[in-house]
């Protein structure tokens, strides 16, 4: 028995029957990111290297994608994850994901105490 | 009355109704990434180094930037190669410098901005003593001033040698800045000064520099900052006057002249070979800037909001 169906959907003024994939906004041989959890973290870390580390159980059996930003003392300027620099006093958020967890460390080697919020998206996908 | 429906398409080869949520393409189950808004552009200098993209979801939405490699430093994969921000090239010794590109956003915009020093190339002195010279101090391997002593009587007058710039003579140099790291200090008033270049071709390991013929263009320019500080100077109409001359030649050297300009009372800074020992950034430098077109960038913006 085989599973051949499926579905597309062309953007409006295309032709779903021809029109090729990037004019398309879904088709179900192409995978879709999902996204499976979002939420987020946060704590008031030290400066001069001070460190927090969250770890949350996704409870895939394999490492999945994910996306992170974060946000410094509630500025209202969310940063891409990975980001670092004087802008940011030198906090950084380098994440990464297992088979168990997507881990979200964030150490301030800057010069001041500093409340870091970080929001997450695990996707239902493995990562790359 | 509930509202449980919903749809969803497994992977060919995958039971739908039995499939793994990464066996699936899609399932209502989970939100996907909704693009609102993508684009690209260059980020240019005279366009104050960023990039400001509206969005106005009055939200701040998921994105994601790309942008192409510092061309003043490294060619990571080559020029034309994109990498998600932060881009931060490391060399070994460098000292620190930020090269990075940075994105975020807030509620009404995407900002896509380039650190203080992507684009830039740094040149640093030899750390000899014929790269550092004081009209009354003679030559001394990293020794630099500039100010006045009044109980020696005398102005402080530095001078600074690039034994090797590289910068072809068609170039057209965008900006430029000479930095000196004010080791110590005299006093907290302002020492004023007036910069020159040393108007040669490739001038030789110090002498007396500041018996050579200056160049038209100079810099008055002055300085408050304190012990720890990096005192920059715009020099770039002295570098591009240079540069111009008949015979100069791409990595030759280029030297500076910092005049005191009536500077009053105990004031003066000084530079020692202690703070200035960086072979690829060194805290002395000449900063420079020889393109517009920094960088290129691609962004999506998405519906999904960070909440």
């Amino acid at each position: 028995m085989t599973f051949d169906y499926g579905g597309k959907i062309s953007k409006a003024g295309y032709d779903v029957k021809s029109t090729g994939i990037e004019n398309q906004i879904f088709n179900s041989e192409k995978n879709c990111i999902k996204i499976a959890f979002t939420g987020t973290v946060s704590d008031t870390i030290s400066s001069g290297g001070g460190s927090t580390t969250f770890n949350l159980e996704h409870g895939f059996d394999f490492a999945p994608g994910f996306l992170v930003w974060f946000e410094i003392d509630g500025s209202g300027e969310w940063f891409f994850m990975n980001t670092q620099g004087s802008f940011i006093d030198y906090v950084n958020c380098n994440p990464y994901s297992d088979e168990t967890y997507l881990t979200i460390p964030i150490i301030n080697n800057g010069t001041s105490e500093h409340t870091v919020v970080c929001y997450y998206a695990i996707l239902a996908d493995e990562g790359a | 009355m509930s509202l449980d429906y919903g749809g969803k398409f497994s992977k060919p080869g995958y039971d739908v109704k039995t499939a793994d949520p990464n066996e699936l393409v899609f399932s209502s189950k989970y939100k996907t990434l909704r693009v609102k808004a993508q684009g690209n552009g260059i980020i240019t200098q005279t366009g104050g180094r960023q990039v400001v993209i509206a969005h106005n979801l009055g939200y701040v939405p998921y994105f994601v930037a790309h942008v192409t490699p510092d061309i003043g430093f490294a060619l990571v994969g080559g020029s034309s190669a994109y990498s998600i921000p932060p881009y931060v090239p490391v060399v070994t010794g460098a000292c620190h410098m930020e090269r990075q590109v940075y994105a975020y956003a807030d509620d009404i915009n995407l900002y896509i901005k380039l650190g203080d020093d992507f684009g830039y190339n740094f040149y640093s002195t030899g750390l000899e003593n014929g790269d550092y010279a004081n009209q009354n101090g003679g030559l001394a391997n990293g020794l630099f001033w500039c100010g006045y002593d009044p109980g020696l009587g005398w102005n402080e007058d530095g001078a600074i040698r690039f034994p090797q710039v590289i910068i072809d003579k068609s170039a057209n140099v965008i900006s430029a800045q000479l930095k000196i790291y004010i080791g110590s200090r005299d006093g907290g008033d302002e020492v004023k000064a007036d910069v020159y270049g040393c108007d040669t071709d490739n001038i030789g390991s110090f002498g007396n520099p500041f018996s050579e013929s200056k160049t038209s263009a100079h810099s008055t320019t002055g300085t408050t900052q304190g012990a720890g500080s990096i005192w920059s100077i715009t020099v770039t109409d002295i570098v591009n006057e240079i540069i111009n001359r008949g015979g100069w030649t791409s990595a030759n050297a280029m030297a500076f002249l910092v005049y005191n300009n009536g500077t009053t009372g105990d004031n003066g800074v000084f530079l020692t070979t202690a703070q200035d020992n960086g072979v690829y950034c060194s805290n002395s430098c000449l900063q420079v800037l020889k393109y517009n077109n920094l960088c290129n960038y691609k962004y999506t913006i998405y519906y999904n909001k960070i909440e």
